[in-house]
């Protein structure tokens, strides 16, 4: 019970999460949509602290609002200059069919996890599971994700195939990224007359 | 209400799913349905690490970190997945300098 935390930080971190995903629908302005989404990403790092998965939260913050908000932005930047998107009037027929589909969707999933009940579930009033900042104190979780992600013991197996595919297709997509992103082949802008150095 | 459950973290996790889901139909900058794809990542993620987290005790250890692993792989997946789709938006901005997704209705020029 005492390393419990109030209930108030759930609700503060899941409206922190839920309300700048709204704003980043709703912003014409896509950088400030970037930063919505920022502060949406924030709030995930803050419930997986919540749910006693400290490495993931610190992952989220360095990958995420690190590395990925940083990514995006630099997308934003590159291709800012956009006049067909900003003169564009939101349509009508984008946005009620949007909003419907996705109003019914979440509804849908909100009344299906409400009303399971799953076998395996721990009682919803026991505060030491869903509200510990660890599951084992202050230790953390760090060293429990590394065992499994590399070692293997009489307990369990460990996840190292998956861990290594996963580093190949990182490299990989990264490589394809840069491919992709070079600005070889590309047309010439209409208005660049084609030298003798080419493209 | 103040006893927080597995529930209430499905409830944030299918919320946030139906929020990236309406950003993807709706927003018409490819930036943004990258944004959206982010969103839907994160709530898939949030699932497995509160289902991890939130099993019964009397299951078998380790659970917890099963959870957590497989929100690790989510985001090595997101984090190519936005490095690749950022390459192809820079790429469709060059050829057709705009990102506007209704624009982009042919496989070849």
């Amino acid at each position: 019970m005492k390393s419990s935390v109030s209930p108030l930080f759930f609700y503060a971190f899941a409206i922190v999460s839920v309300l700048p995903g709204i704003f980043v629908l709703a912003t014409r302005d896509i950088v400030r949509a970037a930063f919505w989404l920022l502060a949406a990403l924030s709030g995930f790092a803050g419930l997986y602290v919540l749910l006693g998965a400290d490495f993931l939260a610190v992952t989220q913050v360095v990958v995420y609002l690190g590395g990925i908000l940083i990514l995006i932005l630099f997308g934003v930047m590159l291709t800012h200059r956009d006049p067909v998107l900003v003169k564009r009037a939101r349509r009508l027929n984008i946005v009620v069919p949007g909003i419907a589909g996705g109003v019914t969707l979440a509804a849908a999933a909100v009344a299906a996890v409400t009303r399971a009940h799953f076998a395996v579930q721990t009682e919803p009033g026991d505060p030491s599971k869903a509200l510990a900042l660890s599951p084992d104190g202050l230790t953390g979780t760090t060293r429990t994700v590394g065992t499994l992600l590399v070692a293997s013991n009489e307990q369990h197996v460990s996840y190292l195939l998956a861990f290594e595919i996963a580093s190949v297709l990182l490299l990989a997509s990264l490589v394809g990224a840069a491919y992709l992103a070079r600005r070889g082949d590309v047309p010439a802008p209409r208005d660049a007359q084609p030298g003798p150095e080419g493209a | 209400m103040w006893d927080i459950g597995l529930t209430h973290y499905l409830v944030v996790s299918c919320l946030v799913f139906g929020i990236g889901a309406m950003i993807v139909m709706m927003r018409r900058n490819a930036v943004a349905v990258l944004m959206g794809v982010e969103m839907i990542l994160n709530a898939a993620a949030l699932n497995f690490v509160a289902f991890g987290r939130l099993l019964d005790a009397r299951q078998e250890t380790g659970v917890a970190g099963v959870g957590q692993v497989v929100g690790l792989f989510i985001v090595v997946a997101a984090a190519a997945e936005a490095a690749i789709a950022l390459a192809i938006v820079l790429n469709f901005f060059n050829r057709y300098q705009t990102i506007n997704l209704d624009e982009g209705s042919e496989l070849k020029e």
